[in-house]
């Protein structure tokens, strides 16, 4: 083989000018000062857009994260997942409440939310009180939220309001009861051991609280709580009535609350 | 960054490289015209002060060989184009036509000693540094391409 055949054959191939011209042309437009301000530009909106998709997703998810709970129990029930904001982000019913009570909540601000609820009438009678529990990690929202909803409900005569920790929150909803049922199948199983969370589950807050009572007028007047009240409602459990909001039972689940007295302030 | 006059000089000294770089391994114009563009733009944009006309053109030979791999790497994800027909629109003038089509026929590999070695004059040792290889393996792909090349055009013992 001859090596200058080869050396030849590549020596015929060349850059034509026009590719040599169009090449130049495309550099220098790519590294113009105008091409770099827009490159800068683009850059420049890339950046904010990504920023803006991202305070988007952080705003969203914070927006989206529940700090606390208010549970609203009467003949049904219903609990509303509240966020920082004391917006409600979900609602989820329970005890045979109706679905359509649900609509509309969402986005609320949750004082609004719980009286329009209570406006309605649809969640308790005077013979069925209403208990409205707080509960959240945030010991001052849970507060400021016990005040307002408090607040807002106290021209009901048969609200009762008090505030929960998360933990006995959590210790309900493992039970399977609603957090004012739970204080008082607490309360009913101090005194009768034989009721269990499965019985609670299938007695109305009519017949738990009758049970309590009966259990209560049992166990005589040497019982911490006989003096309760249980046919108003509020007996024993930390619930108040209306504005004079109880957080008897704490924020932080030390005590619960549970017969700690009538609740009402 | 480099002045127009940087860019038209080394233009007029390295383009005829790229291009014989880029009929190596690419198949069409469009495809020459992206790397050259990619090749200059780099050499526009970058701030490498060259020692020589040897240094200088051994960086366009590296940046186009990876500018050309690059190319091929999304290329084979993107589409195929029969090689017969590619190297008909990329062969220059006919009389060398045969030798240009034999170096073209042999493995990638095979291709860039050939053209490092017969064209650019570069050493094994040095064609090693610019591919990346072991000067060994340059030895064999030289002495395998050479025999390829000898069987196909029928050529001499000299090869």
């Amino acid at each position: 083989m001859d090596d200058e055949r080869v050396y030849a054959a590549f020596d015929q191939v060349r850059a034509d000018w026009v590719l040599k011209e169009r090449t130049l042309a495309a550099v220098a437009a790519r590294t113009s000062p105008r091409a770099r301000r827009a490159r800068a530009r683009r850059m420049a909106a890339a950046l904010a857009c990504f920023l803006l998709v991202l305070l988007g997703a952080g705003g969203y998810l914070v927006y989206m994260t529940p700090t606390a709970a208010v549970n609203v129990e009467g003949d049904t029930g219903l609990s509303l997942s509240v966020n920082r904001f004391d917006r409600v982000i979900g609602v989820s019913a329970y005890g045979g409440a109706e679905e359509a009570l649900t609509e509309g909540l969402t986005n609320l601000d949750c004082a609004s939310a719980v009286e329009r609820l209570l406006a309605e009438g649809v969640l308790g009678t005077d013979e069925e009180p209403v208990l409205l529990t707080v509960t959240g990690d945030d010991p001052d929202q849970s507060a400021e939220l016990l005040e307002r909803v408090s607040a807002c409900t106290s021209h009901y005569g048969n609200v009762h309001c008090a505030s929960g920790s998360s933990e006995e929150a959590a210790q309900a909803q493992a039970a399977g009861l609603p957090l004012g049922k739970y204080r008082l199948f607490v309360e009913l199983q101090a005194l009768d051991p034989s009721v269990t969370a499965e019985d609670a589950r299938n007695m109305t807050m009519s017949e738990l609280r009758q049970r309590l009572a009966d259990a209560q007028s049992a166990a005589g007047p040497a019982a911490p709580d006989a003096a309760v009240d249980a046919s108003a409602g509020n007996g024993g459990n930390g619930y108040g009535s209306g504005s004079s909001s109880d957080s008897g039972s704490g924020h932080h689940g030390e005590e619960h609350g549970q017969g700690h007295g009538s609740g009402q302030h | 960054m480099r002045s127009e006059e940087e860019l038209r000089g080394a233009m007029e000294r390295q383009a005829d490289t790229v291009r014989r770089l880029c009929l190596l391994h690419l198949k069409n114009e469009p495809d020459t015209e992206d790397i050259f563009q990619t090749v200059f733009l780099k050499y526009a944009l970058s701030s490498v002060r060259f020692e020589s006309p040897e240094h200088e053109r051994a960086w366009f030979i590296r940046v186009t060989l990876n500018a050309c791999r690059d190319l091929l790497r999304s290329l084979l994800r993107r589409r195929t184009v029969p090689l017969e027909e590619a190297w008909q629109a990329a062969l220059p003038a006919p009389e060398h036509n045969d030798v240009l089509e034999a170096v073209l026929a042999l493995p990638v590999k095979y291709r860039e000693v050939v053209y490092l070695s017969y064209y650019e004059g570069y050493t094994a040792p040095e064609i090693g540094r610019i591919l990346g290889k072991k000067v060994n393996t340059v030895y064999t792909l030289l002495t395998r391409a050479k025999g390829l090349l000898r069987q196909a055009l029928g050529g001499g013992e000299d090869g």
